[in-house]
């Protein structure tokens, strides 16, 4: 049972000698061809045999990221997240302000739960996790600015922004906005968590950030031709 | 490191003597599993409990179940701590508001005060030092000299929140309290100090002490309400305490000349001695963090040097009450390493922490060890976070999520707060 357990995470390169370099040394940009399937981190799908037809039996398979983890709480945005706030490397200090982030946030909406009526109640979000994908997804920007030099002359051209770009810049909001000089000695867990507390009703600096840049693109609205 | 266990496994067996010697194990049903408490239904400890709500409950059959709240099995209702028994280990108790107000409130964690908060309510889980505490108060010869009870355990265990649970005990007996929440506040905070006028040697804490005497003053009203001093106490040319003035009035003029408020607290726990051995009132003496009485303070004195506790007036009167010299009263403390020096933090035993020259002077004493949860402890535990809404993640409320979070923090108690914050 054991070596078949083995077999199977071998298979899908949760295991494998091959990748170990990669796994230690992290590499910017793609590494992999497109012929790789991203490797598992479901711990019940893991625990199962794979089918007889099953496409990972032939398919090559990514090493599986040295952050990512089995663990019933892990979530990939949240270890996304954590990397973009992260400051000269220190990942631990980062995990423990996410985490702080989450019980102030959690503080926050138990305390108003409990004032509130028992109608009232059932409007309130309480799991912090909700509130965090709330909030990010709020902060997505529609459109953003780039630079196009045309007869001599650089032109700020409103362009659409792709989905994987608009999740980072979102992210790049919340946290800017909390990195600030003005608040230096408050600690980053309380701004964080009021922040994304704003944000999620559509409160707060990074929505303001956002809508500032939507602002600007309506007024280069003209220029909008010259990304042809 | 050889010896300092030694001694700890003898005192342990001579409290285990000690224990056997006054029958606690016949007069509560002493058994180390829980659930053959539950079954042996003929146990003393079965038929002597009033309030079995939670645990007949247990025996209901399937049908019955079916109704039961969920609270009712990691929760008691039984919040008088002098009825809680071995049925009770490992539920949760709520404190009244006012009488956490009163004592508790000072010595605990700011994080566990912030929990409270969260929770909106005080509740203590009742668990096994706490209870064995209760035996040996409930069963010791009060005409000897106090018995000295010493909580020890890895930080974060719960040993505060367990001398929290024994202070509940009392008050609700109705002894009378003498009690530092937290030595550290005597010793680390930033104070004005002055020269003792008693003994030049001994050094004040003028602002400290009259706040105890306050702080004494409001807890004990009742006890003191009809003492009077046996000596007539000469502060200088002018000003003395006459033989036989209440006590509340020597408490009055300690509050008012604050230059012999630390004297004062001398003369108070004079009287509270010679008071308890005529047997007019029971006393409880609790110290967070006794061994802080030897170490260094962090004051320094007009050389620059640094202050040893000893020196200090307070610290000179509270181990006075060490001494066999009174009775009708006991002694229970905790050992902490927080209230060590940093460079002395290693271990948690009551030999290393309080010294070769503090296990001396407090020798003879039961220490009785906070460890971990249990089993049924800790899924006691995260069941009152679940219905408490700390753990938001809904996956956290299912078994794997549970075992998870046991694994994690390996049931620590203090481990598995900061755990379940983030879920």
């Amino acid at each position: 049972m054991a070596l078949t357990g083995m077999k199977n995470l071998l298979l899908r390169g949760v295991f494998c000698k091959r990748h170990a370099a990669l796994m230690v040394i992290s590499v910017r940009g793609k590494v992999y061809s497109n012929d790789y399937a991203p490797a598992s981190n479901d711990m019940e799908d893991l625990s199962k045999p794979l089918a007889e037809n099953d496409p990972r039996r032939y398919q090559k398979i990514m090493a599986a990221y040295t952050e990512h983890t089995t663990s019933v709480n892990f979530d990939p945005l949240v270890t996304y997240f954590t990397g973009v706030m992260l400051k000269k490397g220190r990942k631990h200090k980062a995990r423990e302000v996410m985490d702080k982030t989450f019980e102030n946030i959690k503080r926050i909406q138990l305390e108003k739960y409990h004032k509130a009526d028992e109608a009232e109640k059932a409007k309130i979000e309480l799991n912090p996790r909700k509130i965090f994908y709330n909030a990010v997804e709020n902060c997505k920007p529609v459109l953003k600015l780039i630079q196009i030099l045309k007869g001599g002359v650089a032109y700020q051209v409103p362009v659409p922004c792709k989905e994987k770009e608009q999740l980072s810049q979102s992210i790049k909001f919340i946290v800017s906005s909390c990195k600030d000089r003005e608040r230096n000695k408050i600690p980053m867990c309380d701004k964080l968590a009021y922040e994304l507390l704003g944000a999620a009703n559509y409160e707060g600096r990074a929505i303001r950030k956002k809508q500032e840049l939507h602002r600007a693109c309506e007024a280069n609205k003209a220029y909008s031709h010259y990304r042809w | 490191m050889i010896t300092e266990r030694i001694i700890v496994k003898y005192c342990k067996v001579l409290a285990t003597q000690w224990r056997q010697s006054i029958r606690l194990s016949s007069s509560i049903g002493y058994q180390p599993d829980c659930n053959s408490t539950f079954s042996d239904t003929s146990s003393p400890a079965f038929q002597q409990s009033n309030h079995m709500s939670t645990v007949s409950e247990l025996y209901k059959t399937e049908t019955q179940r079916e109704h039961i709240n969920i609270r009712s099995i990691f929760r008691t209702d039984e919040s008088d701590p002098t009825k809680h028994t071995m049925v009770h280990e490992g539920l949760f108790y709520r404190v009244p508001d006012n009488v956490f107000n009163l004592f508790h409130a000072a010595g605990l964690r700011k994080d566990f005060q912030k929990m409270l908060k969260a929770f909106q309510e005080v509740c203590i889980m009742i668990r096994k030092p706490a209870l064995e505490v209760f035996d040996i108060l409930e069963n010791v010869n009060y005409n000897h000299p106090p018995v000295k009870i010493i909580l020890y355990g890895k930080d974060g265990c719960g040993k505060s929140i367990t001398l929290a649970h024994v202070v509940h005990y009392c008050y609700q007996k109705n002894w009378m309290i003498v009690d530092i929440p937290w030595t550290g506040y005597w010793l680390n905070r930033q104070a004005e100090i002055s020269q003792s006028t008693h003994n030049p040697d001994r050094l004040n804490f003028p602002a400290l002490s009259s706040a105890w005497l306050q702080l004494f003053r409001s807890r004990n009203l009742q006890h003191i309400n009809d003492l009077t001093t046996t000596k007539t106490y000469v502060w200088s040319k002018r000003e003395t305490t006459e033989e036989g003035t209440p006590l509340l009035e020597l408490i009055d003029f300690g509050l008012n000349r604050q230059r012999f408020a630390d004297d004062c607290i001398g003369a108070l726990l004079r009287e509270i001695r010679i008071r308890a051995s005529e047997k007019r009132i029971k006393v409880l003496m609790s110290i967070n963090g006794v061994n802080a009485f030897w170490q260094n303070t962090t004051h320094k004195d007009a050389n620059k040097q640094i202050i040893p506790a000893s020196k200090l007036t307070i610290v000179h009167n509270f181990k006075k009450m060490f001494q066999p010299t009174w009775n009708n009263g006991a002694f229970v403390g905790t050992v902490d390493t927080n209230a060590n020096s940093v460079s002395q933090r290693e271990k948690q035993t009551p030999l290393y922490l309080l010294g070769k020259e503090g296990f001396e002077f407090m020798d003879p004493f039961i220490p009785i060890e906070v460890s971990n949860y249990s089993e049924k402890e800790v899924h006691s535990c995260l069941e009152y976070y679940i219905d408490r809404l700390w753990i938001q993640n809904p996956k956290g409320h299912s078994d794997d999520g549970k075992k998870e979070l046991i694994f994690l923090s390996n049931k620590h108690p203090y481990e598995l707060t900061r755990l379940c914050a983030a879920w």
